[in-house]
């Protein structure tokens, strides 16, 4: 990765006044911020997507640092046991909106800077307005549907998202920015079962780690808005507090990625792994084009369903699928009850999934729906030939 | 002595022991992970959905590759060789 271009010279970069040059005269002094670098910083615009515990460290450090414009999206409230380890809340801020405790003390610690509160839950209808103008996302949140909708939002925007995630004496941290590097769906396509995540209110985390993460997340930042340094684009950082050691690996791009393959990029959002309504999609049901044509060609090959409407199915189907619209599955699901598994589908795999939820609750155990629907399955046929000539 | 060393989450509260579960030689790493699931209901769980189909939502390295970029559950895994699960941490 290159460093941009130090000669980016750009007349609207904002000045520096009197007081920015006392204020910040360590980060002048540095060759590879100086006088350009800090006014980069100074019309630099960063979201931190919740104030807790990573972005507590995160916001205290990028306002310190001069950035001109800090976003916050929180919607919570200080509570005693936030005050653990997010250190941007004293005692006399339990009960207060964190938005506006945050506020007021980043004021305090820099009011050169400005600050945005978004008072508001980031979902599906409102990240991309939200998102939108800012240079770098900070990922703080502490739920996997939030940061799938962070990548997933990001990706669409062309929106550099500064990850990081803890757990009890572990932390992660990584910046996902396709099509440079991977995106969080690339490394982690799905979340995990719902039963199997504690969060760190039932797990526990230790104080100070949180802080560790939440600073290599403002440092990553900085270096974004700076254009300077190598960014840890594809580099995934684990770190382990009781080993006190940090290791590095490898993320690829996954070229099949739901989200930031070209195909996918502009998808629209969605409630990912626990998301409300009984609309996010269930990892347990999906079945991946590469897995469904093994199991075609497999000794129980399973029972195709198009769940389209007949004259989509008329246009070109799967060999051998039976057609059952989706508004007639419910009358006619006693068509599947037998030995052989069920693979149902559609265009994109949204009606399908709603198809598979229903049979299964209507009883039917061998459910799947074929994830990503007909245009995933043609995505890799075509995959397939190319790879074969 | 285990063959292959083998690194699972902390979160996942597997203990110790899995290191001696590997039979030694070389197998695919869906083999590895089978076994693995075979030896406890709850890293089955973890490991694998209901239908018996490999969870996405952690990452398995063999040394220092994602298995993904390799050849997936069909890479081999030599004695020696180092199986890491990386699991997606979500706390903040
Ligand atoms: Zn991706």
């Amino acid at each position: 990765m290159p460093r941009r271009s130090a000669t980016r010279i750009s007349v609207d970069l904002p000045a520096l006044s009197a007081e920015d040059r006392r204020r910040y005269s360590r980060h002048l002094a540095l060759p590879q911020v100086g006088e350009l670098g800090q006014r980069r910083l100074k019309a630099g615009r960063v979201l931190l997507v919740g104030t807790g515990g990573l972005g507590a460290p995160a916001a205290l450090y990028l306002a310190a640092a001069g950035v001109g414009t800090i976003g916050l999206v929180d919607s919570d409230q200080v509570d005693e046991s936030n005050l653990q380890r997010q250190v941007l809340y004293s005692s006399s801020d339990v009960g207060r909106p964190k938005l506006d405790a945050a506020g007021d003390r980043l004021a305090s610690l820099n009011p050169l800077v400005r600050i945005v509160r978004h008072d508001a839950e980031l979902d599906p209808s409102n990240a991309l307005s939200i998102l939108r103008g800012y240079d770098v996302v900070v990922d703080g949140t502490d739920n996997f549907p939030a940061r799938y909708l962070i990548n997933d939002a990001c990706v669409d925007l062309g929106i550099p998202d500064v990850f990081g995630s803890v757990y009890r004496f572990e932390g992660q941290v990584s910046v996902f920015h396709p099509p440079n590097g991977p995106c969080y769906r690339c490394l982690f396509p799905e979340p995990p079962p719902a039963e199997a995540v504690p969060s760190c209110a039932e797990g526990g985390v230790l104080g100070a780690l949180p802080g560790i993460i939440g600073m290599a997340q403002a440092i990553e930042a900085l270096k974004i808005l700076l254009g300077e340094g190598r960014p840890l684009e594809g580099r995934l950082l684990l770190f382990d507090a009781l080993e006190m050691q940090f290791r590095e690996l490898t993320v690829r791009r996954d070229p099949r990625c739901r989200r930031c393959s070209p195909r996918h990029r502009h998808d629209p959002l969605v409630a990912e792994g626990g998301g409300e309504g009984g609309e996010a999609s269930d990892p347990d049901l999906e079945i991946g084009s590469e897995e469904l044509r093994r199991a075609l060609s497999g000794a129980t090959p399973p029972l195709l369903v198009d769940v389209r409407e007949p004259e989509e199915y008329a246009a070109g189907h799967l060999p051998r699928a039976r057609l059952i619209p989706l508004g007639e599955l419910r009358g006619r699901a006693g068509e599947l009850s037998g030995p052989r598994p069920v693979v149902v589908y559609c265009r994109m795999g949204h009606r399908s999934g709603r198809a598979a939820r229903l049979l299964r609750d209507l009883g039917l155990t061998e459910v799947r729906t074929l994830s990503g629907g007909l245009a995933a399955w043609e995505d890799s046929d075509h995959r397939a030939r190319r790879s074969t000539r | 002595m285990p063959k292959v060393q083998l690194e699972l989450p902390s979160a996942w509260n597997a203990g110790s022991a899995v290191g001696a579960v590997l039979p030694a030689g070389t197998m695919p790493i869906g083999e590895v992970l089978a076994e693995l699931g075979r030896s406890s209901p709850v890293l089955r769980a973890r490991l694998f959905a209901p239908h018996g189909r490999l969870r996405r939502s952690f990452a398995v390295y063999l040394n220092d590759d994602d298995v993904r970029s390799l050849s997936g559950e069909s890479t081999l895994v030599h004695d020696g060789d180092r199986v890491r699960i990386v699991p997606s941490l979500g706390g903040g």
